[in-house]
């Protein structure tokens, strides 16, 4: 490699380096350049307040889900079983999602507790799937 | 036994055909391995022929609904039209084998047709590559073990119904539960399905041809040879595979409520980098095509071999159900996951092992690579697989310190191979970001084995940290510090110990903080390169004619700062629009002063300007969407701001609200088929007049006019000219004063009806409605609807909304209004008349009711008798409504009821989204220049 070539290189590194400290809006240093949050359960959850989580769960049927939108169009109110089987009432701050009393698995990918509640703010989910057990034929009465 | 009606003949060919599919893959590329050139040929014209034959008959089988495969029973139904049944057909994975089988077929035929002299090598390994695709059909168990999935497996052969007493009776076929099958998921039933896998598929399938090319190109030594006639290959695969890509973004955009055209999905991620490489690769072939000694050959070779090796990766994550939970579209495993992960580990080493020189070499490296699997006897597959990348790795470094070290051409930094290089490692890198992140639950799959390692180092910092917590007098700033870095260290040896890493929600940001910095070098790279010559040219040459693009780009994102603000940590997204600009101006300047009437050679200039124009078109309206539906939700009064949601609006039947440049008023909605449509109708916004001495309210402080005006779209930007605010408003004016509005409903402009899927398989789905125009378009969904019918009680009543009155509230219950005109005792003399006893005590609360054609008045009392309240409902049937008082508290004068209305007069209303994304066009047309610049630089280069 020639000088000039290294330059080259080293001029790139640092205007990419400038764009992307740029691209850090200003009360955002700790965004992660892996972007990854931890998938955790309630009980971390509520013992670290104010730290952005994820978490999966089964939605509770046993509870009433609470979504009013002459009330408020945005936000869902709803109980989530985690993977260590403790059941929390969760505060999504949307419109209660399509599906959400069918589905298989609710995956909260941005999740806050604030004053000893769970705020959701971006869930997906899982819905049983045409892959998989609604196959099985369960058909011996017949 | 013999089952009845069953085409078991069907299924036994079926089986048969691909049985002699894989065999003869596997002569055909022994024969060519062994220079046997004919025997090869015939062996694989023999395996099409045979994969063709199971292609047609899966067909056959899907036309005349054959429910006893269960492989149509999963995918067909009785209802679903004719049209559907090539979706179907590559509705799971066994039909998407088939069809990435049939692309690689055709293009393999192409190869044996040309009979170029690197047939031999390069078929060998496109029917190695067949071999290990069709085995992926066989649908063979060795004990637990399933070799393949059988597209003719028998619903009683299927696994899971292993057992059931039904798989044993002759006439299972006539239950039920086989006249019709589970169907395609109603979500795929569209002509998206129909076009975008089928062009996906080639896309993949073609990537091989490039690799094949390259791998034979190493088996020769030949370093340069094979450049010449793979270029074309790779070119079509980047213009394929690039709009199989952007496809899936439109099929997104159109038809699905993602709200926009690319989510940075695994899935949509796990195509995107084997093309990014496979453009890597494609430059710095075109880099050595023309060039005596070559540059950079280890990286051409590798970048073109990578690509597949993505294509096969990305095949990996999606089928192998190893994202679980991470995206919305992956399969869910379906137990070829070894074997997914054999086929990608056995191309990874075979190119690997291929960029050593000499056999005695490449046994070494063979024997290394075995012995990294040994650990998966264990059923250690994270270890085995971290070895195996090692190796890889080792490997790769060791051909480029020995096998690729001849003294290479050193480029001039005003060479356009320089800058082509230099644009195909930015592409790389943005690769390998994407990667990184798409790769997130592999990574925690490779930390499982270290758990222990990583809670005992999580442990040994914890302790440190209560250590120096310890010592806590002598608080000195870097003391504090330091422990903070613990806490941080517990935190992150914690997060690697249980290994549960997820992307986080905000993917958008995530990305764009990387890949926007490096798209900007690579326009800019590309507008610079496209004017410069091949070894070299003087900077006097060069500059002055990239002057023209410099300006004019400049003025385009001037333009751009001025239409739309940008805010400070947005700067890195104007850079990009500057060299998007740049690059589409400079290869456009580059067309009109050179190529004019050299029709032949745009294929280059005009792919660039397509890339640019689409990431231009992906990045304005991305950013710059606008929620014309945010801010608009009826009474939110009574919220807590922190809920407030912004971005939906909540319609009511018949109501006409503003919303951005439109108003617009939810009529009606019908169901047809499957789907229930909301029909909205959009009225131009006609702005609204005022007359000197109009009175308005605006924030509950009141205003009059001072002149005669037309209202601005807000109210501050007319306050100081055209208004005199009156502090404190006489009885007249305050009657008089209306609430400000800028304008009212004008022409009825069009019609969008959003809709919801009523599907059972997946849970009820919004579909969008799009308005398109030529400068952006209104995209429209529906957020939440009443698709079930509201409970209610014997008599037909909804259950029961509490509200609290002082005189002189009102409120709206639907579209009545009730306002509380006065509360007042009820005189002794009126007690008999309302059926009251002597002792009670009854105040009477007399009400206003203001339909919607009717007006009335409404007395419902409050009865307190010996200390009991004694309930008193009050029932206004011309309303549909009934009430009762539940409470009253002296001391507020306050009254709560309940209120019930009936079903019949309840108003119909939906919450609805609706972003306006300016100059999304652009994207859609960068993209056809894209791919057809790719097919005219495939033309140039075959003739």
């Amino acid at each position: 490699m020639k000088q000039n070539h290294i330059i080259v290189l080293v001029i790139v590194a640092v205007v990419t380096t400038l764009l992307i400290a740029s691209g850090l809006s200003n009360n955002d240093f700790s965004v992660d350049i892996l972007n990854a949050n931890r998938s955790v359960d309630f009980r971390y959850a509520y013992e670290n307040p104010g730290k952005e989580i994820a978490l999966s769960g089964t939605f509770d049927s046993e509870h009433q889900v609470k979504y009013d939108p002459l009330v408020d169009a945005g936000i869902t109110i709803f109980y989530l079983v985690d993977s260590s089987g403790d059941t929390s009432q969760v505060f999504f701050h949307g419109t209660e999602p399509q599906g959400l009393r069918q589905s298989e698995t609710v995956m909260i990918s941005s999740a806050e507790v604030i004053n000893n509640e769970f705020h959701a703010y971006s869930i997906q989910l899982k819905c049983p799937s045409k892959y998989n057990e609604q196959n099985h034929l369960n058909i011996e009465s017949e | 036994m013999i089952f009845e009606g069953e085409w078991i003949i069907a299924a036994i060919t079926g089986r048969t055909l691909i049985a002699l599919a894989f065999t003869s893959a596997i002569v055909a590329g022994i024969s060519y391995l062994a220079g046997w050139k004919k025997l090869g040929r015939a062996s694989f014209i023999t395996h099409s022929i045979a994969l063709f034959s199971v292609i047609a008959l899966l067909f056959t089988l899907f036309a005349c609904h054959r429910y006893e495969f269960q492989y149509i029973w999963k995918h067909l139904n009785n209802e679903m039209p004719m049209r559907f049944i090539f979706s179907a057909f590559w509705g799971g994975q066994e039909g998407g084998f088939l069809l990435w089988m049939f692309w690689h077929n055709i293009l393999a035929l192409i190869i044996i047709w040309k009979r170029n002299i690197w047939e031999s090598k390069v078929m060998t390994i496109l029917a190695t590559i067949e071999a290990f695709l069709s085995m992926m059909l066989l649908g063979i168990y060795f004990g637990d073990f399933q070799l393949g999935l059988d597209p003719f497996l028998l619903i009683r052969e299927a696994p899971e119904n292993f057992g059931m007493p039904w798989t044993n009776s002759a006439d299972y076929l006539s239950l039920a539960h086989f006249t019709d099958g589970k169907g395609l998921n109603p979500l795929l039933q569209n002509y998206w399905m129909t076009i975008h896998p089928p062009t996906l598929f080639l896309g993949f399938a073609s990537t091989s041809i490039p690799f094949a090319y390259a791998i034979a190109g190493l088996w020769k030594r030949d370093m340069k040879g094979w450049i010449t006639p793979a270029l074309p290959w790779a070119y079509f695969s980047i213009g394929i595979l690039g709009t199989g890509i952007l496809m899936g973004g439109a099929w997104a955009y159109e038809a699905l409520s993602f709200g926009g055209f690319w989510a940075w999905d695994p899935v949509e991620n796990s195509s995107l980098v084997p093309w990014l490489v496979l453009v890597a690769g494609a430059h710095l072939m075109l880099i050595n095509k023309n060039k005596k000694k070559p540059t950079a050959i280890l990286s051409t070779f590798w970048f073109t071999i990578l690509s597949f090796l993505l294509v096969l990766y990305s095949t990996f994550l999606t089928k192998s159900g190893i994202l679980g939970d991470t995206s919305v579209h992956s399969f869910v495993d379906s137990g070829i996951l070894p074997q997914l992960l054999a086929y990608l580990m056995s191309f990874t080493a075979l190119s690997h092992v291929m960029l050593i020189e000499g056999l005695k070499r490449r046994l070494y490296i063979i024997a290394t690579n075995i012995i990294a699997l040994i650990p998966m006897f264990w059923g250690e597959y994270a270890i085995s697989c971290l070895m195996f990348l090692l190796v890889q790795i080792c490997t790769a470094t060791i051909a480029s310190l020995k096998d690729f070290k001849n003294p290479e051409q050193e480029d001039s930094i005003m060479s356009r191979e320089f800058w082509m290089f230099v644009g195909s490692l930015l592409l790389i890198i943005s690769a390998i970001h994407i990667t990184l992140q798409t790769s997130l639950p592999v990574f925690n799959k490779f930390l499982e084995p270290f758990s222990g390692f990583f809670t005992f180092l999580g442990n040994e910092t914890e302790i440190a940290r209560r250590a120096l917590e310890a010592t806590k007098e002598n608080s000195f700033a870097l003391i504090m510090m330091l422990e903070d870095v613990l806490q941080n260290g517990v935190y992150f040896f914690e997060g690697l110990a249980a290994h549960n890493f997820t992307p986080s929600s905000n993917l958008d940001k995530a990305y764009h903080l990387i890949q926007v910095p490096l798209a900007t070098l690579i326009f800019i790279v590309i507008g610079l390169a496209q004017w410069m010559k091949y070894k070299k040219s003087s900077p006097s040459e060069v500059f002055p004619k990239l002057a023209r693009a410099i300006i004019g780009s400049i003025a385009i994102t001037f333009l751009l700062m001025m239409s739309f603000t940008f805010k400070t940590h947005e700067y890195p997204r104007v850079a990009l629009l500057f060299a998007t600009s740049f690059a589409v101006l400079s290869n456009a300047d580059f067309i009109w002063s050179l190529l004019r009437g050299k029709l032949d050679k745009w294929g280059s200039p005009l792919a660039h300007i397509g890339f640019a124009l689409t990431i231009f078109g992906a990045v304005i309206s991305t950013a710059e969407k606008q929620f014309i539906s945010s801010n608009q939700i009826g009474d939110i009064s009574s919220l807590n701001s922190e809920f407030k949601n912004n971005e939906d609006l909540l319609l009511m039947q018949g109501d006409t609200l503003l919303m951005g440049d439109y108003f617009v008023t939810y009529t009606d909605r019908r169901t047809l088929g499957i789907h229930v449509f909301f029909d909205m109708v959009y009225f131009d916004r006609r702005s609204y007049k005022y007359t000197e001495g109009d009175i308005v309210v605006f924030k509950d402080l009141v205003y009059q006019a001072k002149e005669n005006h037309t209202a601005s779209y807000y109210f501050l930007d007319d306050a100081e000219k055209y208004w005199t605010p009156l502090p404190f408003p006489t009885k007249n004016q305050a009657s008089r004063a209306q609430p400000w509005k800028n304008g009212i409903p004008g022409d009825s402009l069009f019609t969008l009806s959003p809709r919801i899927q009523l599907n059972e398989q997946m849970g009820n789905s919004p579909e969008p409605d799009t308005k398109h125009s030529l400068t952006s378009d209104l995209y429209t969904h529906i957020k939440w609807a009443r698709i079930t019918p509201p409970e209610t009680d014997e008599e037909g009543f909804v259950g029961g909304q509490q509200a609290t009155f002082s005189v002189g509230d009102s409120m709206y219950v639907s579209s009545t209004v009730l306002k509380l005109d006065s509360l007042s005792l009820v005189r002794d003399e009126d007690r008999p008349l309302l059926g009251l006893l002597e002792k009670d005590l009854a105040l009477m609360a007399c009400f206003s009711i203001g339909g919607k054609d009717t007006r009335g008045i409404a007395t419902p009392l409050y009865i307190v008798r010996d200390d009991f309240v004694v309930p008193d409902l009050l029932a206004l049937e011309e309303f549909g409504m009934k009430m009762r008082i539940d409470s009253f508290d002296p001391a507020t004068e306050e009254v709560t009821l309940t209120i019930w209305e009936h079903e019949s007069v309840r108003s119909d209303f939906i919450v609805m989204q609706a972003i306006v994304f300016p100059l999304i066009n652009v994207l859609w047309l960068g993209c056809i220049l894209m791919a057809l610049g790719c097919f005219m630089a495939v033309r140039q280069r075959i003739k």
